[in-house]
């Protein structure tokens, strides 16, 4: 009896609003929306990319210019860095595909936390590729500048900013590493702050859902 | 619960009946979805926001519908992944929650009695008191599914729901009834 009369309250709570569809503008509205998700992730995509590609272009060409040995390699090491910061980017995206609204719900839940468990993982050791790399290949770079007179090297910008004092080098050092620290910082606030919880909270209705009674 | 739109997936790949089928089937759904969003919604999302959400969601994923399950079965999985998601806040993009201006809420010309609305909030009040997980299985069996159906939604087996609505159906009844005095 009063199971017969809850389904009747609950099935009749949803006639206190008129829900309306305006169909000829409901699938262009959602093609607009759809095209404005779309465009957010390709811009923030596009940066990401742009910005790796600029550091290969750029650390390709001190490779190519510089005389000094251990600068040149730490040039070409700073390019394979971001070749392969691309394809970590990448791989991460492909991974993001799998969200699927369309399974059961414990499906869905076992789902969103293996996503979250790798997006957690990516964050957490964000300092071994990081920060730690290309903090490596910036000491070389910075260490490997010497005189360029001595390579018979000379161009307006060069004469005006090389030899580093040792007092220079070590302060540009400091500045990085500090910079990269803060890289790792920033990653490892991002997993305790954002990501544990979420995998907590998914745990917690995993939880609740398989016990029985 | 059988649901006559299910015949018309035949139209799957034709784009002109896909649009018509996608909105008849959402005329036939809508009521329910909404139902659905009104418990999850929490603020400062609302349940207007969920639910076009939701439909957005279900527009999106049309075209994987295989038929495997019946539509209103494939409609209350999305729905309840999409408000879970919203309730545990998975959902970062805010330009994910952008205002469809094409799905309007009108207040309904009769508005139900003062003791129907307050019979409603009690049993809203009464299903919040439940944990998530007991609260999608509560809302499917308000929906009238039978175990089999809701199990196939939740991913767990009939015996399974079957053990937990025990528990649940005693607990739910027990909080009404103190509050409906």
């Amino acid at each position: 009896m009063l199971e017969q009369k809850l389904k009747e309250i609950w099935k009749n709570s949803s006639q206190k609003e008129k829900i309306k569809f305006e169909t000829s503008r409901l699938l262009i509205d959602f093609k607009s929306k759809m095209n404005h998700i779309e465009k957010a992730i390709h811009r923030r995509d596009r940066t990401e990319i742009t910005a790796s590609i600029f550091g290969i272009l750029l650390f390709g060409y001190f490779s190519y210019t510089i005389p000094f040995p251990v600068t040149k390699i730490a040039s070409l090491l700073g390019a394979i860095w971001f070749c392969f910061v691309i394809y970590k980017f990448k791989s991460s995206q492909k991974k993001k595909l799998a969200e699927d609204l369309t399974l059961s719900f414990r499906e869905q839940l076992k789902n969103e936390k293996a996503y979250m468990s790798q997006q957690a993982r990516l964050l957490d050791t964000a300092a071994y590729w990081y920060s730690i790399p290309p903090f490596i290949i910036n000491i070389l770079f910075v260490m490997g500048l010497g005189n360029p007179v001595k390579y018979g090297w000379s161009n307006i910008i060069v004469d005006k900013l090389l030899p580093l004092s040792p007092n220079i080098k070590i302060f540009t050092l400091v500045g990085l590493a500090i910079f990269y620290g803060f890289t790792i910082w920033i990653n490892k606030r991002a997993v305790k702050k954002n990501l544990k919880p979420a995998i907590k909270e998914i745990e917690r209705i995993q939880h609740q859902l398989e016990i029985e009674y | 619960m059988p649901n006559k739109l299910e015949i018309n997936f035949e139209y799957y790949e034709m784009p002109n009946k896909l649009e018509i089928n996608f909105e008849q089937i959402l005329e036939d759904n809508k009521h329910k979805i909404y139902r659905i969003c009104r418990i999850y919604a929490v603020n400062p999302i609302e349940p207007q926001d969920l639910f076009q959400e939701v439909v957005f969601q279900i527009w999106k994923s049309f075209p994987t519908f295989k038929g495997k399950s019946g539509i209103g079965t494939w409609i209350y999985r999305i729905t309840l992944n999409v408000c879970l998601r919203s309730k545990m806040k998975l959902e970062k993009n805010n330009d994910k929650m952008i205002r469809i201006e094409s799905i309007q809420f009108v207040e309904a010309e009769i508005i139900p009695d003062k003791i129907e609305q307050e019979k409603y909030q009690a049993l809203h009040d009464c299903i919040s008191l439940l944990n998530e997980s007991d609260q999608s299985i509560v809302i499917l069996y308000l929906e009238d599914l039978p175990y089999k159906e809701i199990a196939t939604i939740t991913g767990l087996t009939e015996n399974h729901i079957a053990v937990k609505m025990k528990r649940i159906r005693k607990t739910l009844f027990n909080c009404i009834t103190n509050k409906i005095k």
